[in-house]
């Protein structure tokens, strides 16, 4: 009782932070464009989030938070969302494999995957002759999102408290949640 | 027989899952295939969908906005000397300026009854105010909290009271989004003044777009005005888009936009009359001929 309720908690505030992140970039600012493309937190926050506690961990409210930036933000719709899924998936299937290794490895493993995605991203964009300047820019998105992936595995356990689960929990997922 | 529930059960959730996972999959890639497919009607979509969500983003973008005002107010604060000091600049020369164009009012006047030439019409418009920026590294767009409700169309230039921001892109019912000349899908056709060459001001995701396609780059000086020149009916002649510039590391002709990019809060969307379209065939000879071939062939 006491641990499902502990669950929750965690999902919510897991759907709350998502929703403060979607909303703290569309608040109107200087329009000038930025030389250093925003790293996808979303997806560093969903992958640290995975190799910890993955019952904790409510995938649909990441597709659902992917989904909504494709959309208000004018960008090709559906295909980065279903990218992050792929990957968050291929993820969940690595924990046993990253729990007793160092930091390291478990960096080098997200940004293997964030690598692979945008590189799934840039070519299907490119093959599909998608008239965007997206292409260009997707691999300085790509190295962003890496740098930013240690700092926000740093607030996950200091502000958030979510360490890696030892218990058999692990196994036990729900993505439909 | 307690244990080969458990193994059959769990065998059931994982193939349970894998499918739900291959379902949500299935979908997501149908959804960027029909928005490939489909341009059109998902862009429409699109914009039907953010229609749903003014108050919401309002709402939602508060707490952020009151933050990002508050951060603003102490750097005022902190820099309110110097800033005295440059208004105090500006009010100087913006008095000669009234002077100046004191004496053009009046000397103008005096023409227009010369001429007996009535003061145009002036289209209208529609101020609204910024509701999000949905700029990022890949697009430079903001949503405004207009739409066909009060008249906006497809296509129409927005500016800010001090140049030309943008172009609307796509219209909800209360919310259209304005794609920035800062944006690389952004193409204006522009006249040079007082040279009168003219240009393309292309966006490149920097804060001074491009200028391509001079015909004669010899004339053009620093500093020169950068006009739309309604070149192919999307925008009217004469918006000010800002000054000739050349910036940055590769010495290339950029514009200073005149809009105030820094503090976009309200743009004002101006009325463009749709170019004439012939609907009726009197009085044309080509159509009265095509309608002869017609005839003669049956």
């Amino acid at each position: 009782m006491n641990a499902t309720f502990g669950a929750w908690v965690y999902r919510l505030t897991f759907g709350i932070v998502l929703v403060a992140l979607l909303f703290a970039g569309l608040v109107p600012k200087p329009v000038i464009p930025e030389h250093i493309p925003r790293p996808d937190l979303a997806f560093c926050l969903a992958s640290a989030w995975i190799l910890r506690r993955p019952d904790y961990t409510p995938v649909a409210f990441v597709i659902l938070y992917e989904l909504a930036t494709e959309i208000l933000y004018n960008q090709p719709a559906g295909l980065w969302s279903a990218l992050v899924f792929a990957s968050l998936i291929f993820l969940r299937r690595q924990i046993d494999r990253v729990r007793h290794l160092p930091f390291w490895f478990e960096w080098f493993l997200v940004s293997v995957t964030i690598a692979g995605a945008a590189m799934i991203y840039g070519s299907v964009l490119v093959l599909l002759f998608v008239p965007t300047s997206i292409i260009h820019h997707t691999a300085l998105h790509m190295l962003t999102t890496m740098l930013a992936y240690p700092a926000v595995v740093l607030a996950t356990n200091w502000i958030f408290r979510l360490r890696k689960s030892t218990s058999t929990e692990a196994g036990l997922l729900d993505s439909g949640h | 027989m307690a244990y080969r529930g458990q193994v059959s059960n769990q065998l059931f959730r994982r193939s349970f899952r894998r499918m739900f996972v291959s379902l949500i999959l299935f979908l997501l890639v149908s959804i960027f295939l029909f928005w490939r497919l489909q341009g059109e009607r998902a862009e429409s979509m699109r914009a039907k969908i953010i229609d749903y969500l003014p108050s919401a983003i309002e709402f939602g973008t508060k707490p952020g906005k009151v933050a990002y005002d508050f951060a603003e107010g102490i750097q005022d604060i902190v820099s309110s000397e110097e800033r005295i000091k440059q208004l105090e600049d500006e009010v100087k020369s913006l008095k000669a300026w009234r002077e100046y164009a004191r004496a053009l009012e009046k000397e103008n006047a005096n023409l227009r009854n010369i001429a007996r030439v009535g003061s145009q019409t002036r289209n209208s418009s529609f101020t609204a105010e910024v509701l999000a920026d949905t700029g990022n590294y890949f697009a430079q767009t903001v949503l405004i909290n207009a739409g066909a409700e009060n008249g906006i169309s497809d296509g129409w230039p927005a500016t800010d009271g001090l140049g030309l921001v943008g172009r609307v892109t796509s219209v909800g019912d209360s919310v259209s989004r304005v794609i920035l000349l800062t944006d690389p899908n952004s193409r204006v056709s522009v006249t040079i003044e007082p040279s009168g060459n003219r240009a393309l001001v292309i966006g490149d995701n920097s804060s001074a777009p491009l200028i391509q396609m001079v015909q004669d780059g010899e004339s053009i000086g620093l500093g020169d005005r950068v006009v739309t020149s309604g070149a192919g009916g999307v925008f009217p002649s004469g918006l000010l888009i800002g000054y000739v510039a050349q910036g940055g590391t590769d010495r290339r002709l950029r514009v200073n936009l005149a809009a105030n990019y820094r503090k976009l809060q309200f743009v004002t969307v101006l009325q463009v009359e749709s170019p004439e379209t012939i609907t009726e065939s009197d009085g044309l000879i080509v159509a009265e001929s095509i309608a002869l071939e017609k005839t003669a062939s049956n």
